[in-house]
């Protein structure tokens, strides 16, 4: 496998069943992404990019094929592996922020240090760090309720780079915040793509969010339709 | 049965279950109407069975606690009940010499034996008549070695076994009376047991004209004739011989005498209480002195007695109505010309007679009042003892009485259990806060909102009701079994178990009811939501108050006022114009109850004012009045309540001045509950007493102690839920430490303390249930251990007390000693002898400037002791006159060097009221003096009698109280203790000395020594207990009750176990997608569980260690309060207790969250993420 590729899909299956309903998510999909790359996945509801950015990240299992992450296989990782392979090498960011409501932003921040087993002084300074870079120095005591919604996905992306992971999941992240804060999101995500190197695999079905990837993967009824470099490069 | 807190059983259930029923059908009516409703309300329960199934058992338990309770007190009662009348068969009524027969001895002459007979032989409502004598001696069986002292033996006219119910040997064969011969006796089971006899065996009655031989005839069944018979202290013993009368006679040297004749009313065994009452009326009729009532009536009729009698019964305001109008009836009587059969019956009733006799002697005809006393005590010739009504009389009260008991002390557990039932129902709407700000935001009305919680709500009630009435059955089937162990062996009772069906309707209604009213409140408080917080589903924040205007509260105020005649006017004039109306008229109906009106109004008042009360000035402005009011009244109760009201009031006046500054919200929380419940921890932390000199001696009792429970918990609660970090503070450094756990603790210490209601709701339940555990371990631990690390304080530092036959007086103890067999006077180091009699007393006047209000002589036994006792009793003095000593050993020199000196015992002070309650007859009480006052007192005089004002009044001077720890042995704790020259005052024939105290010397021990001196005195019929034995199983008897108690309470837990169920399950739900996100940023499914783990043993720790701490806290004031009383008592923590109740809290609290905490760990990230 070529070094750069840092997730490596397979064939990747996945079927939905409840009683007799079987939903086809996911039909076979190959997919590869580099290291430092910024990849949209796109496509119009129920066409199962959720469902995609769930298996490549280890949240899902998949039915057949196979996920390659830095070139091991998550399918065959015991959950506790990988668990703490996603404490330590993912960070997700979610439409609906997933704060913790009853954590400050400061300490939701810390959440990922402190599972990783960061000492307790580090990973407060990480974490302001990481707000600053935000752009919520001053914030880290409020309760997510206290914040805006631009306000808390920045503290959820704060969260999500705050263990400077390998790769960073986004699934929808501006999907809940109007157009202002959706640029000054998609901003600071590319911003940190640039500095920092990390891989982004961003879900969305808006433009815009596709329009500042690297590379935008268009999928269909659980099939790659189109998988090409982004317009804008 | 029959009454609890003196409402009648059957009335009680009647009433109960008429509300239910109105209550049931109100919510009927409303579900066929809305139909609708009541699909969304039930369609909520089989969703989540876990859920549902924890909340029926969070309901149930105020159901379970009343159903034991109840059924308790009819188990004792009906066991009571059926042992009496086991024992009675036939026995309705006994007729034997007057109390304190005036000639001097119990046994009526053949000339009384004949006018019994002649008046009952043609009774036709009588169909037995057994004369007979009942006297106790030692019964020994040569041939297996055993001695049984005090045997109960029965002299039977064998002629007289009509109307009784035959003798029954073992193996059913029926013994008549009439072949009983004269050298032969019959033995009941329990004797035969104990003397290990069977049928031809020869035993020797010791009586104290020799040793005399009987072949046992058979072993008859324990019942009837040859059963026990409940004396006036309780049950009896349960070993009983059988010999005919001429046997009894003849060794007693009573020929054609009997102590008692005992009478069958017609019918079974069954009680006839209509017809026994006609006939013990028309005995005691029969058995009164013609000629004396005569001549009373002659001597009230002169001069003005009979006016004196009726401004009393007039003017005086404490009598008891029944006396009163009895009082009037005998004026009316007086003022005829002739005695009537009802003037002799108002006479020949004892309180009657006394309390003219006591209106006679206020009114200062002394002359009047000796002549009548004197013509009284002759009045009654027999006394006529209707002994099965009686008995079942004391079978009911005692089972009220358990049943008080353990109702009040379910108290707590059924508090906890109702905020359980609050918080269950909080938490459901906080689910549902979306759903039902979406349903008001379309339209629903907020009564409709109420309906829908009422009918999920009642769903839950009725199941568990149901439940909590099964599962109460099962609590007091295992509460009597326990009961069943703790009952000695050798006293005659025998625990049956036995539920009556009104105990279960009352308990089933109760428990519904309490639970459907909190439903109705909490489904009321969740319908005042605001909609658009609501729908945005902050959780806890949905309810807010939208208070309408002063005017339109005013105006409601006024309608509540007005109730339902209000009502009833809105539903004509709903009828007029075409709309529902029949509802209304319901609920006018319903308001028409005097109590909901009240309710109505209450509630609409609270209303009017409610907002200024967050204000906190109008609520310490009313805290201030009620304490004031309460110090008026003497209650600890109102003050304590008024004083923590305004701390209450200052908390929040202080968060009004906080919330001016630029403070945020939590902090002025933080800052004004804190100075609120600091304020509150202080003020019910400080001693009982430490206020008196501001409040003076205020009056508080069992609700103290509930209060106290009810005040600290809720201080400590509110101090705690908002000071989390410094609470948790320790914890946090030392598991912080060990690496992974610290994002575990960081979420599972955060989630709790965000949702600080339920969370400070289900920490107030576990600390007031070991709160209330907590106290009961310690007072019970320093009273067994002030009693048994000090045996001479109950004991008198004597090893063996022994007690012998009146009739078999011993001339010269020593003397005998010195002659027994197996005994040597070197063997005893004291032996002090004294005698035991009868009086009446009453305290002379004024002391210490006060008058003495209750005139009447009371009863009060007279124990005479010699000097050896008073030179050696080490038994100590609660209070005592130091102008006759400054020591205990100087005061009871001081008694010996001066026969007109006494000292009382402790049960004779003020505050321990004994069971019937004051009346005639009752027992004499010290005014002037409370068992907490100082140590020293002012010696006073008490004015001592023969029974029924016989023989010109003696009197003696209380110069001490003995130790309350003294009365364990002691009769009843009751008594005074005096010289012996006394005894010629107050008896007209020679008084033997019938009790023994010895002191051993150290080379003997008393459990050697007690048996020897038995079977030494046999002949005089001893019986000699080893003190130190009876102290260590008195002290184990209390402990197995307050076990038991404990146990009880126990229970209470069960709701603190099942509410943390029902949390963590709700979190479960709840919190699914912050599980997910968790799960995704990389916690462990093990660490998932580890954080529901640690949020239940956080909170039930929390609890138990607040529990613990403030249970020390009140335990530790109550035994300095209880120092006043008793003395000597030490806190000292149980250690053992302590540790099984953390263990049993803790563990179950853990089992009671593996089960969420699992399915927490099993949720799966990706689909929990998707789940909104």
């Amino acid at each position: 496998m070529d070094d750069d590729v840092i997730i490596k899909a397979t064939g990747i299956q996945k079927t939905y069943r409840s009683r007799s309903v079987a939903v086809h998510a996911l039909r076979g999909i190959d997919l590869e992404v580099r290291k430092g790359e910024m990849v949209a996945v796109m496509g119009p509801s129920g066409c199962g990019k959720t469902t995609l950015l769930n298996c490549l990240s280890g949240l899902d299992s998949i039915d057949s094929g196979s996920v390659l992450i830095a070139g091991r296989s998550i399918a065959q990782m015991p959950d506790d592996a990988l668990s703490e392979y996603r404490a330590k090498s993912m960070g997700f960011v979610f439409q609906l922020y997933n704060l913790l409501p009853v954590l400050s932003a400061q300490e939701n921040v810390e959440m990922p240090l402190l599972i990783s087993g960061v000492p307790t002084r580090r990973a407060r300074e990480l974490a302001r760090e990481h707000l600053a870079q935000v752009g919520l120095a001053d914030w880290g005591d409020h309760k997510p309720a206290e914040l805006s919604g631009g306000e808390q996905q920045r503290v959820a992306i704060a969260r999500a780079l705050v263990n400077e992971p390998e790769i960073v999941w986004a699934d929808e992240p501006t999907g809940n915040l109007d157009s202002e804060n959706a640029r000054e999101v998609m901003d600071l995500l590319c911003r940190l793509n640039r500095e920092n190197g990390q891989t982004f695999v961003l879900v969305s079905h808006s433009s815009d969010v596709g329009a500042r990837a690297n590379r935008v993967v268009r999928m269909r009824d659980g099939l790659i339709e189109q998988d090409g470099v982004a317009a804008h490069e | 049965m029959e009454k609890l807190f003196a409402i009648p059983m059957g009335g009680l259930a009647a009433g109960m279950a008429i509300a239910l029923i109105l209550a049931v059908g109100t919510v009927g009516v409303l579900a066929i109407r809305n139909p609708v409703l009541v699909k969304i309300a039930v369609r909520n329960i089989p969703r989540r069975r876990a859920q549902s199934v924890l909340i029926v058992i969070g309901l149930m338990l105020s159901t379970t606690i009343i159903t034991a309770s109840l059924v308790v007190g009819d188990t004792i009662s009906s066991s009571i009940r059926q042992t009496a009348l086991n024992g009675l068969r036939n026995t309705d009524i006994t007729v034997g010499s007057p109390l304190f027969a005036a000639f001097g001895d119990d046994y009526l002459s053949a000339d009384l034996l004949a006018q019994v007979h002649a008046v009952v032989d043609d009774d036709p409502r009588i169909d037995g008549v057994m004369p007979q004598i009942r006297d106790t001696f030692p019964i020994v069986n040569p041939r297996a070695s055993r001695t049984e002292v005090g045997t109960s033996v029965i002299g039977l006219d064998t002629a007289a076994q009509a109307g009784f119910a035959e003798l029954r040997s073992l193996d059913g064969e029926v013994v008549p009376l009439d072949s009983l011969g004269q050298g032969e006796i019959l033995l009941n089971e329990d004797l035969a047991e104990e003397l290990d006899a069977r049928t031809g065996d020869v035993v020797l009655l010791v009586a104290s004209t020799g040793r005399h031989e009987l072949t046992v005839r058979a072993v008859v069944e324990s019942r009837g004739l040859a059963g026990s018979r409940p004396g006036f202290q309780g049950p009896g013993s349960p070993a009983v011989a059988i010999v005919a009368l001429r046997v009894l006679q003849r060794l007693l040297d009573r020929e054609g005498q009997v102590d008692q004749v005992e009478i069958s009313i017609r019918g079974d065994a069954r009680p006839d209480r209509k017809l026994s009452d006609e006939v013990t009326k028309d005995l005691r009729l029969a058995f009164t002195d013609r000629e004396v009532a005569r001549e009373i009536f002659q001597l009230l009729r002169a001069g003005d007695a009979v006016d004196a009698i009726d401004s009393y019964a007039v003017s005086n305001p404490d009598l008891r109505k029944s006396l009163k109008l009895d009082l009037e009836e005998l004026v009316a009587e007086l003022r005829k010309d002739t005695v009537s059969d009802d003037l002799r019956s108002l006479l020949a009733d004892n309180e009657v007679a006394a309390t003219a006799v006591l209106a006679l002697e206020e009114a200062g005809m002394r002359e009047t009042v000796v002549q009548a006393i004197a013509l009284l005590s002759r009045l009654e010739t027999l006394r006529v003892d209707d002994i099965k009504s009686r008995v079942l009389d004391i079978a009911n009260l005692v089972g009220s009485f358990f049943t008080s008991i353990f109702a009040i002390l379910g108290s707590f557990s059924i508090m906890v259990g109702l905020l359980l039932i609050f918080l269950v129902f909080v938490m459901l709407a906080a689910a549902r806060s979306t759903e039902m700000g979406i349903a008001r935001a379309v339209g629903t009305k907020r009564g409709q909102l109420v309906q829908t919680f009422v009918f999920e709500g009642t769903v839950y009630a009725v199941a568990a009701s149901l439940a909590g009435t099964i599962l109460g059955i099962l609590a007091s089937l295992a509460l009597v079994q326990v009961l069943t162990t703790i009952v000695p062996e050798d006293v005659d009772f025998t625990i049956r178990y036995n539920i009556q069906f009104r105990s279960l309707v009352v308990a089933f209604s109760a428990g519904m009811l309490i639970t459907l009213l909190t439903v109705v409140i909490s489904a009321y408080r969740v319908s005042r939501l605001n909609i658009a917080v609501a729908i945005r589903g902050l959780r806890e924040e949905f309810v807010t108050s939208e208070t309408p205007p002063l005017f339109n509260r005013a105006v409601r105020l006024g309608q509540a006022i007005l109730g339902p005649l209000y009502l009833l006017y809105r539903a004509w004039t709903a009828m007029r114009r075409g709309y529902g109306w029949r509802l209304t008229v319901v609920a006018a109906l319903a308001t028409a109850i005097p109590l909901v009106w009240l309710a109505r109004v209450a509630v609409a008042a609270y209303q009017v004012v409610s907002p200024y009360l967050g204000l906190g000035w109008p609520v310490a402005i009313l805290g201030i009045l009620i304490a004031i009011w309460g110090m008026g009244l003497d209650s600890a109760a109102l003050f304590s309540i008024g004083a923590s009201a305004l701390f209450i009031g200052i908390g929040l006046f202080v968060r009004v001045i906080l919330r001016r500054t630029t403070l945020r919200e939590e902090v002025v929380s933080r800052i004004s509950y804190t100075v609120m419940g600091v304020l509150l921890l202080s003020f019910w932390s400080l001693p009982f007493d430490a206020l008196e000199s501001l409040t003076g001696e205020l009056n508080g009792d069992f609700e103290m102690f509930f209060l106290s429970g009810a005040f600290l918990v809720a201080a400590a609660v509110w101090i705690v839920m908002h000071n989390t970090e410094l609470v948790l503070w320790p914890l946090i450094q030392t598991v912080g430490r060990f690496g992974r756990l610290r994002p575990v603790l960081a979420t599972a210490i955060a989630y709790p303390m965000a949702a600080k209601f339920r969370t400070g709701l289900t920490l107030a339940m576990f600390a007031l249930i070991i709160f209330t555990l907590m106290v009961f371990a310690v007072i019970n631990r320093a009273f067994s251990n002030t009693i048994l690390n000090d045996p001479d304080r109950a004991t008198g530092g004597y090893e063996i007390s022994a007690t012998i036959s009146r009739d078999r007086p011993i001339d010269d103890i020593e003397a005998a000693i010195a002659e027994a067999p197996g005994l040597s006077l070197d063997d005893f180091a004291v032996i002090a002898a004294s005698a035991e009699l009868p009086a009446e007393a009453r305290q002379a006047g004024p002391y210490l400037g006060e008058e003495i209000e209750d005139r009447r002589f009371r009863r009060l036994g007279v124990h005479t002791v010699g000097e050896p006792f008073l030179k050696t009793n080490l038994f100590q003095l609660s209070h005592f006159d130091t102008a006759f000593g400054s020591t205990d050993r100087e005061i009871w020199e001081a008694l010996a060097a001066d026969s007109s000196l006494a000292v009382v015992d402790a049960g004779v002070l003020g505050g321990n009221d004994d069971f019937g309650g004051a009346g005639f007859g009752s027992r004499f009480r010290v005014q002037g003096i409370g068992v907490r006052d100082d140590e020293e007192i002012e010696a006073f005089t008490v004015e001592l009698r023969p029974p029924l004002g016989t023989g010109e009044p003696v009197t003696r001077t209380v110069i001490a109280i003995i130790d309350p720890a003294a009365s364990v042995f002691s009769n009843g704790g009751s008594m005074i203790h005096t010289g012996a020259s006394i005894l010629g005052d107050l008896a007209t024939r020679p008084v033997p000395l019938t009790r023994y105290d010895f002191r051993l010397s150290e080379s003997v021990r008393a459990e050697d020594v007690a048996p020897t001196l038995e079977t030494a005195f046999l002949d005089y019929n001893m019986e000699a207990r080893v003190n130190e034995e009876e102290l260590r199983e008195s002290v184990s008897f209390n402990q197995a009750f307050n076990q038991l108690f404990q146990g009880f309470m126990g229970l209470g837990l069960l709701v603190g176990v099942a509410s943390l169920g029902v949390m963590s399950f709700r979190a479960v739900v709840e919190r699914r997608q912050a599980i997910g996100l968790l799960r995704a940023i990389g916690f462990k499914s093990r660490m998932i569980q580890a954080q529901f783990l640690i949020e239940s043993s956080l909170i039930a720790l929390l609890g138990i260690v607040l529990g613990l701490a403030l249970g020390s806290l009140v335990s530790w004031n109550l035994l300095n309060d209880l120092n006043k009383e008793f003395g000597g008592l030490t806190f000292s923590v149980p250690w053992l207790t302590v540790a099984i109740i953390v263990a049993v809290a803790y563990t179950f609290s853990l089992l009671m969250a593996i089960w969420p905490a699992r399915q927490a760990a099993q949720i799966f990230p990706a689909e929990a993420l998707r789940y909104e």
